[in-house]
């Protein structure tokens, strides 16, 4: 499913969303709320289309896949700095979910949660 | 002179002059257990506000110690007319900044409470973090419930503790002074070029969590057991805190 969601102050409606597929995949809690975390952050740094972006989720057998796309017109890059030296937006990213993408073009962040690791989130 | 119990002022001066003096820890609790009936009491005078008891009284607990850490000897003030305002103050700030930022029905508000314990209770059970259905089930609601329950808590406000404390609260010093003075990582993670602008722009506990989270790859159980605060209070935290550096990043 899509939706195309202001990225002021409809961030909710993303988490919850969010949160009915990470429920039905059975992930854990923190795994949830880790996904719902990246969603934020990524909405807040695609640049948005007239206030808007889209947010797209896609559920398979082994997890959960959300693109978080904004306008054409920027430049993705500009917003997520490949600091290799040290901690950027991506490298936030990549610790909330296990798989982070950025397709350049359309632009857009391309989030993946796996099941099996949302699944088995350690005790402290 | 004051006495509480069986311990009088004089007594409890002495044994904080034990404690700072010659670091003599035993003499410290002792002094913290003297005051325990006084935290007690205080606490009970803040209930039913939506808080459980446990928690007014840990909240209280903290105050207490607080002021025992604070409290200047040389200066001719029993230590219970120190400790008494921090406590309230403590109290006072817990109600303040961790209130409810919109007004949120309160079968939503007491679930919310209800799944923090649970969240807290099955990751230690299970050995790791519990799913919406069972959360559900232990709760006896429906899974729809519990998400809903789970996104008003992200109306629980966190608001900043930089604030400077108002006078008639305590101490008179900022709240981030208190609460954690350890620059563990801090100084290697900006040798690193961690976000070093945005960093700045949170406060040190703000930090600590993030240095937790994404250099050093702890989950927010294993950090909520490092700083001593609830898992969900963690997620709040790193919230802010990403916003912030969000902002940080987005802006320069």
């Amino acid at each position: 499913m899509s939706i195309v969601l202001p990225v002021e102050g409809f961030v909710n409606v993303a988490r919850l969303i969010t949160a009915g597929f990470g429920s039905q995949l059975e992930f854990g809690f923190e795994a949830i709320d880790d996904l719902q975390l990246a969603i934020e952050l990524a909405l807040r740094s695609v640049p948005a289309r007239d206030g808007y972006a889209t947010v797209a989720l896609a559920s398979d057998a082994d997890g959960l896949t959300v693109t978080i796309s904004g306008a054409e017109e920027q430049p993705l890059d500009q917003r997520f700095p490949d600091g290799a030296e040290g901690l950027d937006l991506l490298s936030c990213l990549g610790r909330l979910v296990d798989s982070v993408d950025v397709v350049e073009g359309t632009p857009a962040v391309v989030l993946r949660k796996n099941r099996d690791a949302a699944r088995v989130v350690p005790a402290a | 002179m004051t006495s509480t119990g069986s311990v009088s002022e004089t007594d409890r001066r002495a044994l904080l002059r034990a404690y700072r003096e010659k670091g003599d820890v035993a003499a410290r609790d002792r002094l913290i257990e003297s005051f325990i009936p006084v935290v007690r009491s205080i606490a009970y005078r803040y209930a039913g506000r939506g808080e459980q008891i446990d928690d007014l009284e840990q909240v209280a607990s903290v105050g207490l110690i607080k002021a025992i850490e604070r409290f200047d000897l040389d200066r001719d003030v029993e230590l219970m007319t120190y400790v008494f305002p921090t406590v309230v103050g403590e109290l006072k700030r817990h109600f303040r900044d961790r209130g409810w930022s919109v007004t949120v029905p309160r079968r939503l508000k007491e679930l919310h409470y209800r799944l923090s314990r649970l969240i807290e209770e099955m990751t230690a059970t299970l050995g790791r973090s519990p799913t919406i259905a069972e959360l559900a089930e232990e709760a006896g609601v429906d899974e729809e419930d519990v998400v809903e329950a789970l996104e008003v808590g992200r109306a629980y406000a966190s608001r900043s503790l930089s604030r400077a404390l108002d006078s008639d609260e305590g101490a008179g010093a900022e709240l981030i002074d208190m609460i954690d003075d350890e620059e563990h990582g801090y100084e290697a993670a900006e040798n690193r070029h961690l976000l070093a602008t945005g960093l700045k722009a949170l406060d040190e506990r703000e930090r600590r969590i993030i240095q937790l989270r994404f250099v050093e790859g702890l989950t927010q159980s294993q950090i909520a057991v490092e700083i001593g605060i609830s898992q969900m209070h963690v997620s709040r935290l790193i919230r802010r805190a990403l916003e912030r550096l969000s902002e940080e990043i987005v802006d320069r």
